[in-house]
């Protein structure tokens, strides 16, 4: 069931925007009425503008938020904001050890915008943020010495689930009536538990089969809980559509 | 209607926020293979899960021995020897082989108290014995009149190695040299 959450949340979303095209083809038909609420949605586009336009010293880009959604109410300028990032690789290397990162980060908050003159959206919001990682990998080996095999299965895992809050600010520069360009910056305040597992089962096969086989469990856990406060810096630049 | 689109785009937003999958692993601390970052429970190990074989069981009665004892040539214990076979998947979980699991029963109206025995059973097969021999550091016998015990702890452990099976003839050998009798 929860391996198919993220197909059930897309359809979701595909719904909601069949909806919202219907409703805006009457709306188009009076383009002087302003919405009740607008959507934005925004893509972190700085991978695309390296491509583009490539400085050597660029800063790394810390910002975990590669889509974010903001719902705003246009008579009174709240909005509700939501951001997710999401990325996961798996990679066998020549030893055939298998590595498989996953990394999560969801946020959800309310805040303001104002329009700043003709082309400026200014906006202030309390977030909060909720993230996890996951890196885990298999290791197999196998060796005969003749007179025994000697076989071993390792697996690690390194997780790191997060949660907190944070001050939001954001700059936007409405470049069309349906595209803006943006970025924000944050100030967090994030709580972190890092737990580590590494569990290795090791078997000794003799060659001859009266004798017994011998197996061996080895499991190191560790945990760590971390406070951190770390400002976020404008950086990233979304580049989002309005609904 | 106006606001269905909006529900959907915070529904869907939702939805996605719970779309990490759960971290499977052992999550019982006193499993083999605990796993502190597991979220969900799946496939502990423990030693206990080891199947035990029935080897052979032996019955006797244990005579009282000791001249100017109350019972003296009488039987007074009842010896019941379980030979089982173990393997542990894993050498954490103890030696694999075969084990005895001995319980005696109180065949007198008279409490037993602080009773030390020794007996030797013969192989079924070949030369040799199990020589069930008085661990020191181990408790002594109590029983009320009737009562069936495990005694196993009284005695020091056998090769877990022999697996060899035991005569259902009777003891070789057996003494009680310690322990008296209260009405």
């Amino acid at each position: 069931m929860m391996k198919n959450f993220p197909l059930i949340g897309v359809i979701t979303l595909v719904i909601a925007l069949f909806f919202m095209n219907s409703t805006n083809v009457r709306a188009q038909a009076d383009s002087n009425r302003v919405h009740t609420f607008d959507h934005f949605i925004s893509l972190q586009g700085n991978e695309l503008l390296r491509q583009i336009v490539s400085f050597d010293d660029s800063p790394d880009v810390r910002n975990p938020y590669l889509f974010k959604y903001t719902l705003r109410h246009n008579n009174t300028g709240f909005v509700f904001n939501a951001g997710f990032g999401f990325s996961d690789s798996k990679v066998t290397d020549e030893n055939d050890v298998e590595t498989h990162v996953e990394m999560n980060d969801l946020r959800l908050g309310l805040g303001y915008q104002k329009k700043l003159g003709r082309v400026i959206e200014a906006g202030v919001g309390i977030d909060y943020l909720v993230g996890r990682d996951r890196i885990e990998t298999i290791s197999i080996s196998v060796q005969d010495f003749q007179s025994f095999i000697d076989s071993s299965y390792a697996t690690s895992k390194q997780v790191n689930r997060r949660s907190g809050f944070g001050l939001q600010g954001s700059l936007s520069f409405v470049i069309a009536k349906w595209i803006t360009v943006g970025t924000e910056f944050s100030i967090q305040y994030i709580k972190a538990e890092e737990g580590f597992n590494a569990i290795n089962k090791r078997y000794s096969i003799p060659a001859n089969p009266d004798n017994q086989t011998t197996a061996t469990i080895t499991v190191v856990n560790e945990k760590d809980d971390r406070t951190t406060s770390e400002i976020i810096l404008p950086v990233a630049i979304f580049i989002g559509v309005r609904f | 209607m106006k606001y269905l689109n909006n529900i959907f785009f915070l529904l869907g937003i939702v939805v996605l926020m719970s779309s990490c999958e759960k971290i499977e692993g052992c999550t019982d601390e006193n499993a083999l293979n605990y796993d502190i970052t597991a979220e969900v429970n799946k496939g502990c190990i423990y030693c206990d899960s080891a199947p035990i074989e029935e080897l052979n069981t032996f019955n006797d009665y244990l005579i009282e021995n000791r001249p100017g004892a109350e019972f003296f040539q009488d039987s007074v214990l009842q010896i019941r020897i379980e030979h089982q076979r173990r393997d542990y998947e894993f050498q954490q979980c103890g030696q694999s082989g075969c084990t005895f699991n001995v319980t005696a029963t109180n065949l007198t109206d008279f409490s037993m108290l602080g009773f030390r025995i020794q007996f030797e059973v013969p192989l079924d097969q070949g030369f040799g014995s199990y020589f069930f021999q008085v661990n020191g550091t181990g408790p002594f016998i109590d029983l009320e009149p009737g009562e069936t015990k495990d005694i196993t702890a009284t005695f020091f452990q056998q090769n877990p190695m022999s697996c060899a099976e035991m005569v259902d003839t009777g003891f070789s050998f057996s003494t009680i040299f310690n322990g008296i009798y209260i009405e």
